[in-house]
């Protein structure tokens, strides 16, 4: 006897509807990504750089991510001197005085926008939940 | 009457060498132990005589004091006697043989004419022997000159009698002739010019009568004016001789004298008034005396002080030197030698034995005495070697020795000293060399030698006394150690002129102290190392090399003792090195733990303030190697902050102290960088 031919949906199209769903959420999700950081075009700091040379980065503006691990000063007028944990080593920023009422604790995650000026001290520009 | 014999004999050396000083003739006190000195005691024969106490063998004369066992002329002759063989040769046997023979011959009883003569032969016989030092010859002469003026007086005497009868025969004559005639025709009375004529005739006829007597009366007492000063003149020059022989101690010839005097002069006057007459006349210190000093006093002094003194003089009529040396300390000393000869000349030595005639003369009156004086000092001599002999056979040397010196004074020519054997007298020379050498060591501190010596003598002399001198050695010994403790005490104390001075001390007391060799180099080697130490310092602590400085700091503690400015650099120098050490041990004990980083810190610490001390210098490099992470993110850190670059050294800071938060210089860099970039930081 004949085989009776089945009208069922090709498997390819399942493969293709797969791949175009994942393609979609890939895409929607870099839209997403690439419309929310607003400092896209500034540069990362390059820390090992920084820690060896900081006369080489004098007068550039970078950015950074980085937790807050401790407060080392403060001043009412200059600002406040805070230490970040960024990847494997610490680094001093001066968060200055404009920003003396926006609430920095330890542990906090911020990305700062910084300027290195000609004593290698890295100070912000601007500082916003990353 | 011994003392008497010896006081004769030392007449003579004391008159014609009147100052030979014994030990301690100058010190009155040595002499006679602090009493009154003896030489001050007139004494019932004055002190113009000599005067011999036997009770410290010492001789006075003229204020003067001798030792007789401790005169340096008398140990020489003694010393030689010692050496001389026995005299027992053929020709000293003959003269002795002699000489006895003359003496019995002469003996009384048997003194007859013949004995006389034949006595007289044999002097010439007897002065054929060197022995006899032709004294026999000089009696001979000096008898036969006596026996001619006794012929002389004789024929005086005879030409007497001849003058006497001629003189009786002039009286006679004279009373005949002042008689007159009787065939002669009268005068009338109331004839007065022929009485004149008359008596002018008996006067011509007297006067030749007279002449003739008064020449015989005047012959005769002129003859007998000469034959007592003829007598007395030849009596004055035996007795003289006698006298003589009796002072050189030739008794054999004073008592053959004796009796060929008395065989000569038998009117029985024995007295020595002729004598004593004609010494008195003699001139005596007019031309002043000479003086001899010789001194050697071993005397020793618990208490001496004071240096050597080196010194010469000259006489008034003679020339002099002398050498004295008195070392001294302040516990023990020794004085040396003495020697000199002041005044000397004829008239000096004449004078002197004048001086000495004189006295002898007033100690012996009569030639009796003298004879009785000569044979006792015979049977003295004799007696004193026979002491001698037996005090050998005892072993008793010292006494022996003295005996023999005593009785060689007295008697040196006679037979009984003469024929001592050689073998015996060297035992007594050999044991007067070891005192005389004995007296040389402790005159020079050579207390080593000096006791040696007192061991040896002990052992030849068992009547040798020890005690004393081995006290002085002994004392001597006590104080020269305490000088050299004293001298070590000073060199420690760096009081070096204190430290020269007991050393100067101790030295003086005992020269060949083996103890002041070895404590005298300790001494300088201290000083030397001394020196050495405090240069070496110097140099350490100008380099900085205050490690080196620590490790040896025993040496340099010593070493700056009497520097106190070098003592302060010091004590410096080991407070910081305290602290080093302290940081290491500290490194040391954190690195046990386990804490590389706290140990390197620890070590850091220490070597920022003591950079040059290698040993903490290692230990950090080890720690380093222990906590390299920490150690590079400090350095950077500090690099960083060199630089100016506050930023990244502030980094390198907070890494540091992610390594090692206890990390004191993190902290520090951390707060420092701080409030350089907050100011104004609360």
């Amino acid at each position: 006897m004949a085989r009776r031919k089945k009208s069922s949906v090709q498997p390819l199209w399942f493969v293709l509807a797969a791949v175009l769903l994942v393609a979609a959420f890939v895409g929607s999700r870099l839209f997403q990504s690439g419309g929310s950081d607003p400092f896209r075009t500034v540069a990362e700091l390059d820390v090992p750089a920084y820690l060896e040379n900081a006369n080489s980065l004098r007068g550039n503006i970078y950015k950074l991510e980085g937790e807050v691990s401790n407060s080392l000063a403060w001043s009412p007028t200059s600002g406040r001197l805070i230490a970040v944990d960024v990847k494997n080593e610490t680094l001093p920023i001066l968060v200055t005085s404009e920003f003396n009422a926006m609430n920095i604790q330890k542990g906090q995650k911020f990305l700062f926008v910084l300027d290195v000026d000609e004593n290698g001290t890295l100070k912000t520009k601007s500082i916003s939940q990353p | 009457m011994k003392a008497v014999l010896i006081s004769v004999f030392f007449f003579c050396a004391a008159a014609a060498w009147p100052q030979n000083v014994p030990p301690g003739a100058g010190d009155s006190k040595a002499a006679t132990g602090g009493a009154r000195p003896g030489q001050m005691n007139e004494g019932f024969i004055g002190r113009d005589v000599p005067h011999f106490d036997p009770g410290n063998d010492t001789m006075a004369y003229d204020g003067k004091l001798w030792n007789i066992n401790d005169n340096r002329l008398f140990r020489a002759r003694f010393e030689k006697y010692l050496n001389a063989a026995a005299a027992t040769d053929a020709a000293d046997v003959a003269y002795r043989e002699t000489m006895e023979k003359i003496m019995d011959l002469l003996t009384p009883g048997k003194a007859t004419k013949q004995n006389q003569d034949a006595a007289f032969a044999l002097l010439k016989k007897a002065s054929q022997y060197k022995d006899d030092a032709n004294l026999c010859t000089t009696l001979s002469d000096a008898i036969y000159s006596a026996q001619n003026t006794l012929a002389q007086v004789e024929k005086l005497k005879r030409d007497n009698a001849l003058w006497e009868k001629q003189r009786a025969q002039a009286e006679w004559n004279n009373e005949v002739a002042a008689g007159g005639s009787l065939l002669a025709p009268k005068v009338a009375k109331d004839d007065s010019f022929g009485q004149e004529n008359q008596k002018l005739a008996r006067d011509a006829r007297v006067a030749t009568v007279k002449r003739k007597l008064s020449e015989a009366g005047q012959t005769i007492e002129n003859n007998k004016v000469r034959m007592a000063s003829l007598e007395l003149t030849a009596k004055g020059y035996l007795q003289a001789l006698i006298m003589q022989f009796f002072a050189t101690r030739r008794f054999q010839h004073v008592i053959i004298a004796n009796r060929f005097y008395r065989a000569l002069y038998t009117d029985g006057d024995n007295s020595l008034d002729v004598f004593k007459k004609m010494v008195d006349t003699l001139p005596t210190k007019d031309a002043g005396q000479a003086k001899i000093n010789a001194e050697f006093d071993p005397k020793v002094s618990g208490e001496a002080k004071g240096g050597g003194v080196v010194g010469g003089g000259t006489g008034s009529n003679g020339t002099g030197g002398g050498a004295r040396y008195a070392p001294s300390g302040q516990s023990f000393s020794a004085q040396g030698l003495k020697l000199g000869v002041q005044n000397l000349g004829i008239e000096s030595m004449v004078g002197g034995a004048a001086t000495a005639a004189q006295a002898i003369s007033k100690l012996i009156n009569s030639l009796s005495q003298l004879d009785g004086l000569a044979n006792e000092a015979i049977r003295d001599v004799n007696e004193g070697i026979e002491a001698y002999k037996f005090l050998l056979e005892k072993k008793e040397m010292k006494s022996a020795t003295e005996r023999l010196a005593e009785t060689f004074a007295l008697g040196e020519f006679m037979p009984s000293v003469r024929l001592l054997s050689r073998e015996d007298k060297r035992r007594a020379l050999d044991f007067s060399q070891k005192g005389n050498a004995l007296l040389a060591a402790l005159e020079v501190n050579d207390l080593t030698g000096a006791e040696k010596l007192v061991k040896e003598i002990q052992q030849i002399a068992g009547d040798f006394d020890a005690s004393k001198p081995l006290a002085k050695i002994e004392t001597a010994k006590t104080v020269s150690s305490m000088h050299l403790a004293k001298a070590r005490n000073a060199a420690a104390s760096g009081n070096k002129d204190v430290m020269e001075s007991e050393l100067r001390t101790a030295a003086e007391i005992w020269p060949r102290n083996p103890a002041l060799a070895e404590v005298g180099g300790m001494i300088f080697s201290q000083s030397d190392l001394q020196q050495r130490a405090i240069t070496d310092f110097d140099q350490l602590l100008s380099q900085k090399n205050f490690r080196q400085i620590f490790d040896d700091k025993m040496r340099f503690i010593a070493a700056t003792a009497m520097f106190p400015e070098k003592q302060e650099q010091l004590r410096k120098v080991l407070d910081d090195m305290a602290l080093v050490e302290a940081a290491i041990i500290r490194a040391q004990e954190v690195e046990k733990r386990g804490d590389f980083a706290g140990a390197w810190e620890s070590a850091e610490s220490a070597s920022r303030q003591f950079p040059g001390d290698n040993k903490l210098n290692q230990v950090r490099a080890d720690l380093t190697t222990k906590a390299p992470d920490f150690v590079r993110a400090l350095k950077q850190a500090e690099a960083q902050e060199k630089k100016n670059q506050l930023g990244s050294s502030l980094a390198w800071y907070l890494k540091a102290r992610k390594n090692y938060p206890a990390s004191d210089y993190a902290r520090q860099g951390i707060e420092r960088i701080s409030t350089q970039l907050l100011p104004d930081a609360k």
